[in-house]
C-alpha cells in the first residue's frame, strides 16, 4: 500500500511537471521518467498491482471514443477515398518499416511494430503493454518519432507548406484547394 | 440554469466513462488483444454516437496518461536504458523512412486526389494530432481535413493493430 502511493505519488509529480514544461508525450513521459528514476535509484524494486494499467488504458481509450462523433464522421466521409489512401499509406509504412526493424533483429516483432506504428504515443503503449511488447521501449521508440517530428515541421514542412501555397496562388487555384 | 447545465456535464462524462469501463472491462474478461484501449474505445463511442455531446474532459486523458506513465517508468532498469541507448540510431532512421512515407502519400493525394499539397502534407506525417492540427491551420491547410485524417489514423491503429499484429506475428512465428 505505501509502495502505490509513492509510486503513484512520483508518477504525478513527474507528469505535472512534464506538462509544465510543455515536454513532447508531456504528462507520460514525465511520469515514466520520474517513476523510472525511482526505480534505478532504490535500494529495492517497486511494484503496483497490474489494475492500475488497465485504469490507465481504459481512461485513454475513453478519450479516443469520445472524440469520434457523427461530425467527425460526416467531416472524414466528405474526403473518404482520399482519406483512406492516407489512413491505409500510414499504416502500411508503419508496419514495413517495423517489420523490418525486427527482421533486422533490432528489438521483437512485437515491440519493433508497435514501436513503429504511426499511432499514438499513449495509446501504442497501452496496447503494447498489454500484449506483452516492452513498454519503455515502444515509449521510447514513440519520444523519438514526435520529437522528429516537431524538429522536422518547422525546418522543412512548414515552408514546403507555404511554398505550396504561393504556387497555387500563381496558377490561379483557390487556398485550401481544389476540393475545398 | 447553470447548476443544471453542470449536472447535465457531470452526467455525461459519467456516461462515458461507464460506457468505457464496461466495454474495457468486458474486452479484457473476453481476452481479446488490447481488450482494455479497444474496449474502452468502443463502449464510449457507442454511448457518444448514442447520445452526442461534449467529449471527455481533458483531465481524464491526462490521468490516463500519467497512469500509463507511471507503468512504463516501474519496468526500468539499467540493462533496458542500454538497449535504449543501442536502438537509438536504427529508430531514428526507422523514424526518418516514415517521414519519407509520408512524404511520398502527400505527393500521391495531391496529384491523384488534387488535394492542396499544405493538407496533403500535414495529413499525412505521422506526428502527434494536436501539433499538426495547431500548425496545419497556420500554412493554411485545411485543417478539418487534417483532423478528421489524423483521428481515423489513431483509431484505426487502435482498433485494428492489436488484432492486426497480433495475427501478423503468429503467421510470422508460425505459432
Amino acid at each position: 500500500m505505501t509502495d502505490t502511493l509513492l509510486v503513484l505519488a512520483v508518477g504525478v509529480f513527474g507528469g505535472l511537471i512534464g506538462s509544465a514544461i510543455r515536454m513532447p508525450g508531456g504528462s507520460m513521459l514525465g511520469a515514466m521518467a520520474a517513476v523510472g528514476t525511482l526505480q534505478l535509484t532504490a535500494a529495492a524494486r517497486y511494484d503496483i498491482a497490474a489494475q492500475w494499467a488497465v485504469l490507465g488504458q481504459v481512461l485513454v481509450g475513453a478519450v479516443i471514443g469520445s472524440t469520434l462523433d457523427r461530425r467527425m464522421i460526416a467531416s472524414f466521409r466528405a474526403v473518404l477515398l482520399p482519406g483512406a489512401v492516407a489512413v491505409a499509406g500510414t499504416l502500411l509504412a508503419g508496419v514495413v518499416i517495423g517489420s523490418g526493424f525486427a527482421i533486422l533483429g533490432f528489438a521483437d516483432p512485437l515491440t519493433s511494430l508497435f514501436g513503429l506504428a504511426p499511432g499514438g504515443m499513449a495509446e501504442m503503449t497501452a496496447a503494447a503493454i498489454s500484449l506483452g511488447a516492452s513498454g519503455p521501449l515502444v515509449a521510447s521508440m514513440h519520444v523519438l518519432r514526435v520529437v522528429a517530428v516537431i524538429v522536422v515541421l518547422p525546418m522543412f514542412l512548414r515552408p514546403a507548406a507555404r511554398r505550396a501555397l504561393r504556387r497555387q496562388a500563381g496558377n490561379g487555384v483557390p487556398e485550401g484547394g481544389r476540393d475545398a | 440554469m447553470t447548476l443544471l447545465v453542470e449536472r447535465e456535464r457531470i452526467g455525461r462524462t459519467l456516461m462515458l466513462l461507464a460506457g468505457a469501463f464496461t466495454g474495457g472491462l468486458a474486452a479484457e474478461a473476453l481476452r481479446i488483444p488490447a481488450g482494455a484501449v479497444l474496449g474502452a474505445v468502443l463502449g464510449a463511442l457507442a454511448v457518444n454516437l448514442a447520445r452526442p455531446g461534449p467529449r471527455l474532459p481533458r483531465p481524464f486523458r491526462e490521468v490516463g496518461k500519467i497512469l500509463l506513465g507511471t507503468v512504463v517508468g516501474l519496468s526500468f532498469a539499467p540493462e533496458l536504458l542500454a538497449t535504449v541507448g543501442e536502438l537509438l540510431v536504427p529508430v531514428a532512421v526507422g523514424v526518418v523512412l516514415m517521414i519519407m512515407a509520408g512524404l511520398g502519400i502527400s505527393v500521391v493525394l495531391h496529384r491523384v486526389f488534387a488535394w492542396d499539397m499544405p493538407t496533403a502534407l500535414y495529413a499525412s506525417t505521422p506526428g502527434g494530432l494536436s501539433e499538426l492540427a495547431v500548425t496545419s491551420e497556420e500554412v493554411g491547410a485545411r485543417m478539418h481535413v487534417v483532423v478528421a485524417v489524423h483521428t481515423v489514423r489513431v483509431i484505426a491503429i487502435v482498433i485494428l493493430g492489436p488484432p492486426a499484429l497480433t495475427l501478423l506475428i503468429r503467421l510470422w512465428t508460425g505459432g
